[in-house]
């Protein structure tokens, strides 16, 4: 998985294109700028509700984006993003690698309420192409306290890719898992 | 909170600091705060969309050599001749989901002729309409859109092209100029420090006419005396005259109607349309108030309504009819 990543990061900034000489062929194409409000506004989780045999439980997801491919965009553009992402490069159509850490407050020791599910996610625009509405599939492995295991999602994005919902199911846990989640996203 | 167990006091503290959080987001923008509870309160109580006063059904004037019909906004459907240009088209009935329209558009979208290239001056919301895009786009031959524009129009069935300031674009004798304005090119808020050149005005000439389309700018003397140097022969200015409240905050982005007007002086165009009123309010402006202020600055300076146009929503001005030029050439500032 991690040389399929490297791999991946490096064709990604092998493709980059530069935005200077910029022309009608070559379009300028500046990447995005890591800056520190994005970073604090990564902070802010995504609200939810997980059930299982054991009960309902509030849930918090984090998004991070490690490589995005936008095949909605443009072909003069560099289709690659990796950790920010425009919302139009998300949801005009794109398949990303996503890893979400999250958090489950069951009545548990601290470190087996959190989670990881890392996979592939795939956006699809649906009105105004995907500004005002968006669907996304996605499937990942999910990391719980209870094993490893596949788990499937699916969801709604509107208002830019800043407000969804998310389902999220992991049918072959032995109590079973499933989540709804309230997703808040900025880039 | 002495009496608290451990993780009710872990609960509170969690809750204070995000009051404080908010309490410090609140504090950095105590200026503005009063302003956005305005700007809010005036997002949620959003009168309905009414009708607009004229409704255009057959856009083409037989015979006309300049006609220019205000859909609304800054979307200004021009005929030069035998060639149509749309500017920044939006049709929808909210931009950015949540601002509704004031005022229906002037031409619905199936009644648009075949459009020879539609121009979009920026990225915000009410200037590029994807939803509009959508709906016109199988009658617009070419869509231009400002340097750095294309990541923002993806699965364009249409040759789209970038122009950078002073590039100019061919399509079989209609020419497109950029233009320098001063804007900004962000869309989302959280692009503005790479999506930083995304904003531009237009030229468009076509057999010896010339329309100036602004967009949405601040007052720049210099880029309008340098668009007038470069086009010495505007028949017609479309300019911007709102969002004017508050000033202060608008001023950095947006021209109000008197400077507008010296727009209009700088660019020594024969004729003048404002423009990017009275139909999306994304401001503290009331109804009617920038039209109300143009003529007043009309009326101080002379400017009579040959040379201003106020149009209404979905009203048409021929500028040009048949082969004469109706105005002589103004003195430019």
């Amino acid at each position: 998985m991690r040389m399929v990543l490297t791999a991946a990061l490096g064709f990604a900034l092998l493709t980059m294109s530069s935005a200077a000489g910029a022309s009608r062929e070559n379009p300028r194409d500046p990447s995005p700028v890591l800056r520190g409000d994005w970073l604090l506004l990564q902070l802010v989780p995504s609200p939810g509700v997980a059930l299982g045999a054991s009960g309902p439980a509030a849930t918090l997801r984090w998004h991070v984006t490690p490589l995005l491919y936008s095949f909605g965009t443009d072909r003069r553009l560099n289709r690659f993003r990796w950790f920010i992402a425009e919302p139009l490069y998300r949801h005009s159509g794109s398949v990303e690698l996503f890893a979400d850490p999250f958090y489950i407050g069951r009545d548990r020791p601290a470190r087996d309420r959190w989670g990881l599910s890392t996979g592939a996610r795939a956006h699809f625009p649906w009105l105004e192409r995907g500004d005002a509405l968006s669907y996304s599939v996605g499937a990942s492995m999910l990391l719980l306290h209870e094993g490893f295991q596949p788990s499937f999602e699916a969801g709604l994005s509107t208002l830019f890719g800043v407000l969804g919902v998310f389902v999220h199911v992991a049918p072959w846990f032995d109590d079973g898992y499933a989540e709804l989640s309230l997703r808040v996203r900025w880039f | 909170m002495g009496g608290l167990r451990p993780r009710r006091r872990r609960w509170a503290l969690g809750a204070a600091l995000c009051v404080a959080a908010c309490a410090a987001v609140l504090n950095v923008s105590c200026g503005r705060a009063p302003l956005f509870v305005r700007f809010l309160w005036g997002t949620l109580n959003q009168p309905e969309t009414r009708p607009p006063r004229h409704r255009v059904v057959e856009p083409r004037v037989e015979g006309a050599r300049l006609v220019a019909t205000w859909v609304g906004h800054a979307t200004v459907l021009l005929q030069l001749d035998d060639r149509f240009v749309l500017t920044d088209p939006v049709f929808t009935s909210t931009v950015g989901v949540v601002s509704r329209r004031y005022v229906a558009p002037g031409i619905a979208p199936e009644d648009l002729p075949q459009v020879d290239a539609v121009v979009v001056s920026h990225m915000h919301f009410d200037h590029l309409s994807l939803g509009s895009l959508d709906r016109i786009e199988d009658r617009v031959a070419h869509i231009v859109l400002p340097e750095g524009g294309l990541a923002y129009v993806p699965g364009s069935s249409v040759p789209t092209d970038e122009l950078a300031p002073w590039e100019s674009l061919e399509l079989d004798g209609l020419r497109i100029t950029a233009t320098p304005v001063e804007h900004n090119g962000w869309r989302y808020a959280g692009d503005r420090a790479w999506r930083a050149t995304a904003f531009t005005g237009y030229v468009i000439e076509y057999n010896g006419l010339s329309v100036y389309f602004g967009g949405d700018t601040a007052a720049s003397g210099w880029m309008f005396s340098a668009t007038g140097r470069r086009f010495p022969d505007l028949d017609l200015a479309l300019l911007p005259i709102a969002p004017i409240h508050p000033r202060e905050f608008m001023c950095r982005t947006h021209m109000d109607p008197k400077e507008a007007l010296d727009a209009f002086a700088d660019l020594g165009a024969r004729a003048m349309i404002p423009i990017h009123f009275d139909t999306f309010f994304n401001s503290l402006d009331e109804v009617g108030e920038a039209p109300r202020l143009l003529r007043a600055e009309m009326n101080e300076r002379g400017l009579g309504p040959d040379r201003v146009i106020v149009l209404e929503h979905g009203q048409q001005h021929v500028l040009v009819p048949g082969d004469a030029r109706p105005l002589a050439a103004p003195e430019r500032r």
